[in-house]
Parts: C-alpha cells; structure tokens; sequence
C-alpha cells in the first residue's frame, strides 16, 4: 500500500511505453479520481479503482489517437516513412526487448500482462478493474504471454 | 496426466489452491517440458519487472505531487487519507492515526529514529514522547533551540485544545494537547532545509501541515505573550 503512486506509475509505463506520456496518465488519473471521489467506495481498494481509472483513460487516448492518425493520413506522401523508419531504429535501440515487445502487444493483451504479471494483480482483481469475465483475462493472458515469450526468447528457445 | 494451460498458468501466478499447487507440481516432476514451459514463464516476469521497476524509485514529478497533496480540504478525510498514503513514505499520515497505519513507512521511521524515539503508541492514537514531548511542553517559539525538535506556530483549534506545529528529525506535524499527552494530528516528510541566507531554522512547514493548521485553527496563532501563558498553564483546554 506504501508505494501507491509509483505503482500507478510503473503501470502507466507499461501502457505508455514512455515516461512524459506515463506521468501525464498519472496527472490525469489523480485528478479524475479527485473529482469523482464520490464514486470510490471506501471497500474496495483504492489502488485498484485508480488503475481502472488510468486504463480507461488510456485506451480512449488510443482511440482518439487512432481517429487522429487516420484523419492525418495521407497515402501519397512517402516523405514520412523515412523518418518513421530512423525513429522506429531509435526506440528499438534504446528500450529494453522486454519491454518493446509489450509495445507490440494489443492493447488489451497489454494491460492485462501489465496488472497481473507487473503490478501482481489476482485474477479476479484484474477481471474487476478491467470490467470483464475471469476467463477474458485468463484468455487474454494466454495469449499474451505466448506471443511475448516467441519475441523475447526467441521461436528456437520456446519449450 | 495432464493439465491446460490456462491451469499452468494460474500455477505459475500463484492462483491455485494448494491442493491444486501439489498436484501441478507432481505433473511438473514427471514432464520437464511443462517444466520448461514453467521457468520460461517465470523468466519472462522477471523480465517485465525488470524493464520497469526502477520507475518505483523515481522521484515523482512536481505537479502530482501537488495535485494529491493540494486536495480540496471538504474531501471525504477517509479518501484523503488513503490518497495520502499512498504517496508514503513522503506524504502525510493524516489525523487520528490508527494503529494500523504504523505499518507505514513515515511512522515506523520516526518511531526509531536513532533509537530516540519521538513518538509512540497510546490506545490508538500516535503520540509524542521523549524530546518531542518536552519541546512541546516547554519551548517557546521565540527561543528556539538549535538541536532536537524545533516549534512553530501555537494555537487553539474548534475544540479548545492547544496544538503546536513542529519540525523533529526529517519530519513535520501538528500535535494537540489532550489531558495527557501530545496527539499527532498531522505528520509529514520535512520539506528540504532552506538554504537561503535569511532562512529560519524551523520556519519551513510543508504544504500538508499548512493545511492541516487551516483547517484546525480557531482564530489566530498566538503571539508570544499568549504561547507563554498557556505554557505556564499546563496546555489546559479552555
């Protein structure tokens, strides 16, 4: 309970992939939970009712992320790719496999692997936060985990 | 015999009962490929955690910290406190401390400090003890001392009791004057000594206590003649 805040950080990263966006879900989940503290009940655990806050705001910023992608788009510029390609080498270069391979994850299979095997959720804790059945995460998990063992270990390496 | 993934898994997390955890583990002793399959999936935690738990350790940037510590003072105290402690062991443990809540960092820290302890336990309140207590018994704002515990402002809150900030070792706090004892009614992290030439020792009071004294406070600190007279008089509620 004593590490609270840096947990709700530590999750944001792994749904973030990087720091600047990761204190900016922190800043907005904080004060959303200050506004709408009437909707805490004081039975339930603080820190999982403000995981559940900052997942829900970061997938709407991917789905807002998403519309804006596809509204900027533009399939007769090349220009870009270039410039994507050089980035793209530079995060490969400076984020951990691990990690990086999270990134790759969908984002539902994300958050999943992020509670139970980062922040150590049970089961039915994250089944709550995330508002599904326990056999959507037990799923999702499955699925996660075996696409994340092939890219860090390796297809050769995989028992 | 065999066994699912999805079983695997939950043994992996921990998630069986032990009756199902012994059976996992017989199965386990028989197949070393599940077993593989096992410790590639333990290594795979450690990789996770890895990648991201040096995070735990970083400073917290500014304007959270202000945003929590900043929470409107008509939030429901219970959800205040909760908030605040979870940003332990920097933040506050709020008033009325439980028992419970010595499990925290802050109070544990205090409490053995140098093996001079400042504060202990009564019933199920935190109170001041040793230095602490004397300086608060005694020492006035306009003498302050140059080692121990150091005292800011006095004053009476709604009910009548006494209280005195403080500054001790690396924390800060309000405490009231009940018939007994000194009663923590506010504790947090001392902010950074300040370094400018017309600091005062002792002057800086973290924004939690601050507004812990806000809301407590009957009226104005008091002054000199004030704080004396109701040192002579024993701290008695009026």
């Amino acid at each position: 309970m004593t590490a609270g805040i840096p947990r709700l950080r530590r999750f944001a990263m792994s749904l973030t992939g990087n720091m600047a966006d990761a204190d900016d879900l922190v800043q907005d989940t904080v004060e959303r939970a200050l506004r709408n503290l009437h909707q805490w009940q004081p039975d339930t655990k603080l820190e999982s009712w403000m995981f559940r806050i900052a997942q829900n705001l970061w997938i709407d910023a991917v789905r807002a992320r998403k519309v804006r992608a596809q509204v900027a788009a533009d399939p007769l510029d090349d220009d870009d790719v270039s410039v994507d390609g050089a980035r793209a080498m530079e995060a490969k270069l400076t984020f951990a496999d691990t990690a990086r391979a999270l990134q790759e994850l969908p984002e539902e299979q994300r958050v999943v692997v992020s509670l139970v095997l980062i922040e150590g959720v049970a089961y039915r804790e994250a089944a709550e936060i995330l508002n599904v059945p326990i056999g959507t995460v037990t799923s999702r998990l499955a699925r996660a985990r075996e696409a994340l063992a092939l890219r860090v270990f390796g297809k050769e390496n995989m028992p | 015999m065999t066994i699912s993934d999805e079983t695997l898994m939950a043994f992996v997390d921990g998630e069986l009962s032990a009756e199902e955890m012994s059976r996992v583990e017989a199965v386990l002793r028989q197949q070393p490929e599940l077993e593989a399959v096992v410790e590639q999936q333990r290594a795979l935690r450690h990789e996770l955690h890895a990648s991201f738990d040096s995070i735990m350790n970083a400073p917290l940037p500014n304007a959270l910290r202000h945003t929590a510590m900043n929470a409107p003072v008509s939030l429901q105290w219970r959800f205040r406190r909760a908030l605040q402690s979870l940003f332990a062991p920097r933040a506050l443990i709020w008033t009325g401390i439980p028992a419970a809540a010595l499990a925290c960092g802050v109070v544990v820290g205090v409490l053995l400090d140098g093996g001079n302890s400042l504060m202990g336990t009564s019933g199920n309140s935190l109170v001041a003890r040793g230095s602490l207590a004397a300086a608060l018994n005694q020492q006035l704002a306009s003498a302050q001392a140059t080692q121990g515990p150091q005292i800011g402002i006095s004053f009476r809150d709604k009910t009548g009791r006494y209280c005195r900030t403080f500054n001790a070792s690396n924390v800060a706090g309000v405490a009231c004057r009940d018939a007994a004892s000194w009663n923590i009614a506010a504790l947090s992290e001392s902010p950074k000594e300040p370094t400018g030439a017309y600091a005062t020792a002792g002057s800086a009071m973290p924004d939690l206590v601050r507004n812990a004294v806000q809301g407590m406070i009957a009226g104005n600190p008091l002054d000199a003649a004030a704080e004396k007279q109701a040192r002579d008089q024993g701290w008695k509620a009026q």
